[in-house]
This record gives C-alpha cells, sequence and structure tokens, in this order.
C-alpha cells in the first residue's frame, strides 16, 4: 500500500518537473557547445567553456536573443574522442533539440560529428578549434564553420619559422595520428621541402600511451636539427617531450597550437627555454581582443595563453547572430543567415555590442563583427580568415613573438 | 640500438610481469577474467601519488601504503562484488569486473582529474654509458632492483609458505584443494590481497618510469592478458616469464615495424599462443 503511494508521488513529480521544464523550454534559445572536459584536450576545455559562457552573459545581460528570449548554452564533454563526440552531437540535437552547436575542438573528433550527426541532421556547426585542411573540403552543404584558419596557413608559417627564422636544414616530425595531425604534418612536410630543407622522419603516434621512447628513437635516427611536435598536451604531447629531453633524443624543439599551454613546461623550464612554437591568433587592428581580455578577466580571472579562449567567444556570438537575423532556431535558416550577417564593409560592431547588433540586424543592416579574435569573416567554404601567431617560450612561460597574416 | 631497445623491453616486461602474477592466480583461482585489474593498477598508483606528492612522504612509505591500501580495495571489491556473483556465471562476474573498472576509472578522475601528473616534476637525465650505446635513467635502475625484489618475494611466498602452497593447489585445481582441507574462502581473500600489491606496486613503477594518468592500466590491461595466456592461466611463474617476453618483443619489434604498429604485438603472440597452445608455456592442460 505504501510503496503504491509512493509510486503515484513520483509520477506526479515527474509530470510537474516534465510540464515545468516545458514551460522554461518556451522562453531559451538553445545552443549546444560540444567542449572536451577530459582527453587530450582537457586543458583547453574549461576556458574555450568559459569563453562560450561570456558570450551568453553579454547576449543575456543586453535583453537576450529572439524578443527577449534567453539564450541557453549546454555543453557535453566530448572526451577528446570521436565516439564519444559523435554520442554527444546526437544527444544535442536529438534530446535537447538544438539546431546550433559550436564545437569540438580537435578535427579529430569535429569532422566525424559533421559527417555523421550535423550536416545530415541541418544543424549548422562553428567550431572555434579544428584547423585541419580537410575541413575545407568536407562536403557539408555549407552547414560547416570555424572561426579559426586552416592548417594549410599554419603548416606554411611552421615550416617557414623552422627554415628561415631558426636556420634548420633537417627536421623530423612527431605527430598525433588524427586528422588535425596528418593535416598539419602535410602542410608543414610540402612547405619544408619547398624551402629546401629535409624531413628525415615523419612519424604519427597514438595518443595515450606511457612510454614513446621508441617513436624518439626513430624520429632522432638521422640526426635532424629539431623535432616538430604536432599533439595536445595531455594525451602524449607532455609525454613526449620529456621523454625526448630525458633520454637525450631532442634538445630543440618546435610546437605547434595544441601545444601552447604552460603546463608544458613544467618541470622542463630550463630545457625548453627560448623554443617556438605556432598557434592561429587574433587578427592585429580592432579592439576586440583588448576589450575581450578585459571582460573574461572580470568574470572568471586571469586569461591563460593559451589559444581558441577568444574564438570560443566568438563562435558562439556569430551564431547568436545568425539567429537574431534568421529570426529562427531552423538550422538552414541559421546557415543562410551567417552568410548574410556578416560583411566586410558592414556596420561596426564590437563585443559587447549586442544590442546595437541587434538594432543593425532590424534595420536590415550588414554587421562587420570586431570579434575578441579580430574580425569574424568566413569565406566560400566556411573557413575563416585569420592570422598564425609565432609564440616563444621565456622564463618558462608562452610569451607571443610575432603575427603572420594570411 | 638493439641493446638499448631490449632493457627498454625488460623495463616495460618487468612491470607487466608483476601485474600479470595477480591476474593469473585470480584467473586460475576464480575462473574469471578479471578486466578492472588495469585500473586496479591506475589507482595504486594514485595512491602513491596522494601520499607522495600530495602528503609528502618518503617514497618507500608512499610505496608501501598504496600497495597496502589497494589490496584493501581489491579485498573489498571482491566481498561487495565478485562474491555473489561467483555462484552464477562466470562471464558474469566477468562483465562486472568491467563495471567495476569503469568505477575505480571514474573515481580517479573525480579525485584527481583528468591531467598527466607527475611523481617529479624535474626530469632525470640518463647515465649515458659507452657514448650514447646505451642510455640508462636511475629511475629505471630502481624499478628493475624492485621487480626482481618482488618477484624473489611471490617465489619464496608461494614456495616456502602454507599460504603460497594452498593458493598454487586452487590455481591447479580447487575442488581436489577443498577436499585436502583447504580453506578457500581464506585464501582467495589473500589471493586478492597478494594481487593487489603486485598491481599496485606495477603500476608504480609504471608511473615512476613516465607518468600519471586515468587510463594508464586500462591501456596496459591487454598486454597484461596476453601475457597471463602466453605463460598459462594461474600459473604465476608463467605470467613473470609471459610479462618479460611480451614487454621485450613489444619494444624490440620497432628494429623492423613502425613503432605505430608496437601494441599489434602483444596480441599478434597472444593469438598465436592461443592457435598453437592454448594452455600457455607454462600452464595445464585445457579439458
Amino acid at each position: 500500500m505504501f510503496k503504491k503511494r509512493i509510486f503515484v508521488v513520483m509520477m506526479i513529480l515527474m509530470f510537474v518537473s516534465l510540464s515545468i521544464s516545458g514551460v522554461f523550454a518556451q522562453d531559451t534559445v538553445k545552443i549546444g557547445t560540444l567542449v572536451p572536459m577530459t582527453g587530450g584536450l582537457a586543458s583547453y576545455g574549461q576556458f574555450t567553456r568559459n569563453g562560450t559562457l561570456l558570450a551568453q552573459k553579454i547576449i543575456n545581460d543586453q535583453g537576450g536573443i529572439l524578443g527577449g528570449k534567453k539564450l541557453e548554452l549546454v555543453n557535453v564533454d566530448t572526451q577528446t574522442n570521436p565516439q564519444s563526440g559523435v554520442d554527444g552531437a546526437q544527444k544535442l540535437v536529438s534530446v535537447s533539440g538544438v539546431n546550433a552547436i559550436v564545437g569540438a575542438l580537435s578535427s579529430g573528433v569535429t569532422i566525424p560529428v559533421a559527417e555523421s550527426v550535423t550536416v545530415p541532421g541541418e544543424v549548422v556547426l562553428i567550431s572555434p578549434a579544428s584547423t585541419s585542411p580537410i575541413l575545407t573540403t568536407l562536403d557539408d552543404n555549407g552547414y560547416v564553420f570555424r572561426t579559426v584558419p586552416s592548417d594549410s596557413l599554419q603548416g606554411v608559417v611552421a615550416a617557414n619559422l623552422a627554415s628561415n627564422r631558426l636556420d634548420y636544414d633537417k627536421l623530423a616530425i612527431i605527430y598525433v595520428n588524427n586528422d588535425y595531425g596528418q593535416g598539419l604534418n602535410d602542410a608543414i612536410v610540402e612547405q619544408f621541402e619547398k624551402n629546401g630543407g629535409e624531413i628525415t622522419a615523419s612519424i604519427a603516434f597514438e595518443p595515450n600511451k606511457v612510454s614513446y621512447r621508441s617513436e624518439l628513437m626513430e624520429a632522432a635516427k638521422d640526426s635532424p636539427d629539431a623535432l616538430l611536435l604536432v599533439a595536445y598536451t595531455d594525451d602524449g604531447g607532455i609525454t613526449i617531450i620529456r621523454q625526448a629531453l630525458e633520454n637525450g633524443y631532442f634538445d630543440k624543439f618546435i610546437f605547434t597550437d595544441g601545444l601552447k599551454a604552460p603546463e608544458i613546461t613544467e618541470g622542463v623550464e630550463q630545457y625548453l627555454e627560448g623554443m617556438y612554437g605556432t598557434a592561429p591568433t587574433s587578427m592585429p587592428g580592432g579592439n576586440g581582443p583588448e576589450i575581450f581580455k578585459n571582460l573574461y578577466e572580470k568574470e572568471f580571472g586571469e586569461i591563460p595563453p593559451k589559444p581558441y579562449i577568444d574564438t570560443s567567444f566568438d563562435a558562439t556570438f556569430v551564431l547568436a547572430l545568425a539567429i537574431e537575423k534568421a529570426g529562427s532556431t531552423d538550422g538552414t535558416a541559421i546557415r543562410d543567415a551567417l552568410g548574410e550577417v556578416l560583411s566586410e564593409d558592414g556596420m561596426v560592431v564590437n563585443i559587447n555590442e549586442w544590442n546595437k547588433a541587434k538594432d543593425l540586424i532590424k534595420a536590415g543592416q550588414k554587421i562587420r563583427y570586431e570579434g575578441a579574435s579580430g574580425p569574424v569573416l568566413f569565406n566560400q567554404a566556411g573557413d575563416s580568415m585569420g592570422a598564425i601567431g609565432i609564440w616563444k617560450i621565456k622564463d618558462g612561460d608562452i610569451v607571443n613573438d610575432s603575427v603572420e597574416v594570411q | 640500438m638493439a641493446v638499448q631497445l631490449f632493457l627498454n623491453g625488460v623495463i616495460l616486461g618487468s612491470i607487466i610481469a608483476l601485474g600479470a602474477i595477480g591476474l593469473s592466480l585470480i584467473y586460475g583461482i576464480l575462473k574469471f577474467g578479471h578486466f578492472a585489474h588495469g585500473d586496479l593498477m591506475t589507482l595504486g598508483a594514485y595512491f602513491a601519488f596522494l601520499f607522495k606528492v600530495q602528503l609528502a612522504l618518503p617514497f618507500w612509505l608512499a610505496f608501501i601504503l598504496a600497495a597496502m591500501l589497494t589490496a584493501l580495495v581489491a579485498i573489498i571489491l571482491n566481498f561487495v562484488l565478485y562474491r555473489h556473483l561467483r555462484k552464477r556465471d562466470s562471464v558474469i562476474v566477468m562483465i562486472s569486473s568491467v563495471g567495476a573498472a569503469l568505477i575505480i576509472r571514474n573515481i580517479i578522475l573525480l579525485f584527481w582529474g583528468p591531467q598527466n601528473k607527475f611523481y617529479d616534476k624535474a626530469i632525470q637525465m640518463p647515465i649515458i654509458l659507452g657514448d650514447g650505446f646505451l642510455r640508462i635513467k636511475e629511475n629505471q635502475i630502481v624499478i628493475l632492483i624492485l621487480a626482481l625484489i618482488l618477484v624473489i618475494a611471490v617465489h619464496l611466498f608461494l614456495t616456502r609458505t602454507k599460504l603460497g602452497k594452498a593458493m598454487r593447489a586452487m590455481a591447479d585445481n580447487i575442488d581436489l584443494a577443498q577436499i585436502t582441507g583447504i580453506n578457500t574462502e581464506r585464501v582467495i581473500i589473500w589471493t586478492w590481497a597478494m594481487s593487489g600489491v603486485l598491481t599496485a606496486a606495477a603500476g608504480i613503477l609504471l608511473a615512476f618510469d613516465t607518468h600519471l594518468t586515468p587510463v594508464m592500466g586500462w591501456n596496459l590491461l591487454l598486454p597484461l592478458f596476453a601475457a597471463v595466456i602466453l605463460g598459462g592461466i594461474g600459473s604465476p611463474y608463467g605470467a613473470m616469464f609471459g610479462g618479460l617476453v611480451i614487454g621485450i618483443s613489444q619494444e624490440m619489434s620497432t628494429l623492423v615495424i613502425s613503432a605505430a604498429y608496437k601494441p599489434a604485438v602483444a596480441f599478434t603472440i597472444m593469438i598465436l599462443m592461443l592457435i598453437i597452445k592454448p594452455s600457455g608455456l607454462m600452464g595445464k592442460k585445457v579439458s
């Protein structure tokens, strides 16, 4: 008898909660985010998520979206793993009912998510960090965008850094065995050989192994001048750096964007002093980056020298612009609006001027969005025009050195 | 280069061997593949991290405390989970151990986070012998010595003590052991305790050589099983030998094939062994 009563109460509670969530759902506009909290890119996860949350805060503080509705972000942890990423995207689309997603970070996750979930489901996907050249040529019906430039550019910058600035003739490359690693590796090899250099080894590695000594031994075989490492910090990058140093295989390195995190120097500061790396960065000019830095630090404290925090903000903001322009949350409408709303010679909108953006959209004006990572403009393939920065390790910290523009 | 690879193989192999001894005994006595073994190994390594880094105790003390705590967790797992399920199909026990593995791994994630951890942030420069002919770190010498001591201790335990002999008897034939008056329940608890200590040691040594990550043990689980099958299920000596063979052949294989395919070597050996001699090198005949 008692059990039965509990059951009845439970049923009532369940219906009440269902109907309440139904009521709330009407008042919010949902955007999904696919940010890794664990796995290889875990060290970027929290901060890129903060980037998206900051955009959400600005939009909601300035009257919300689509006539006063609140913007709601639903995050799913991709674990930097393609399978979990696809599952997560599926959940966002079918359970949470989103039609626009910011993410994923790793190209190795973004591409399968696009191919198997978002493109067939007519969901707009904007990646704030996937740099693989493969994304450019993906058959995506225009549903896939990114707020970072392709690695075909980063590869050129990294190879030129090695051959021109650092005068290396022989280079060994170790890269993570996924779309990101392969794409960047190919771009670097092509440019470095064009520069007259020799690639002595180009070795793919499987993430999350405890020892990379055999890979390193193979890479060091023909005595290259330096090791160019394409990896993420937490699923192999740091291990490879430490084992390369510990076993005396390499003492000179060039890093790419996946390793632009202060964690890589912990305990090995003196050995990595003066090493260089590359990463997408904000376009010079415009005061978006500065405004972003101030807003971020007011909200979350000091901003770490990691990439993709600003591009995550931009991806969220631009999606919101497109939803506002489309006047609905329909995937196809958002896709089309993304192409229409942004223009190089539109009216300038800064990252904290959501109200102004809404007015401009209402008036049918085009917008030049001075984003946190510089002006955001998409080309035909949905890639952002962008810049690659060269960074340097100085006194154990990561400092930005110079910027190369496309 | 071949000598260097051999040395790397012996180091990896002795770590695998330590983990495989316990796995093999459990497999032999309780008749199920204990899939949480790898994560128990990770747990041991993180316990040592707790004592050594977070509580700043000396390494030897952290090692002993972590080994004891891991043994305790193994015994608790036995009481809470496996003892009840053992009466049913061994497949059910096996699946439940996969569940236990996931629980342990996520507890580790919860407490220590997903980032890589190190017992010592600073790196150690190797001792270079014969003009780069052989490089070995001090840590690796410590690993080899500790592994050797533990293996000798296991040998003495299994051959000289009543409990050790009972364990071997049960791994050989549990019914016969029971008839001769061995208290099987007690021996099972001690088997878990010993496995816990050895796997914790394997995890700590692995992390000592490289670093800690929540998936370190899970990723080593399949080489562990390969070592057990190669040596013969239920045979602790076979497991030691199997571990060394797997470790050495994985490292040596990079002379001929790309390092990316290293994990495949363990499976190739395992599959070949299953086809040619399913009972393993030192195992009893399969009925």
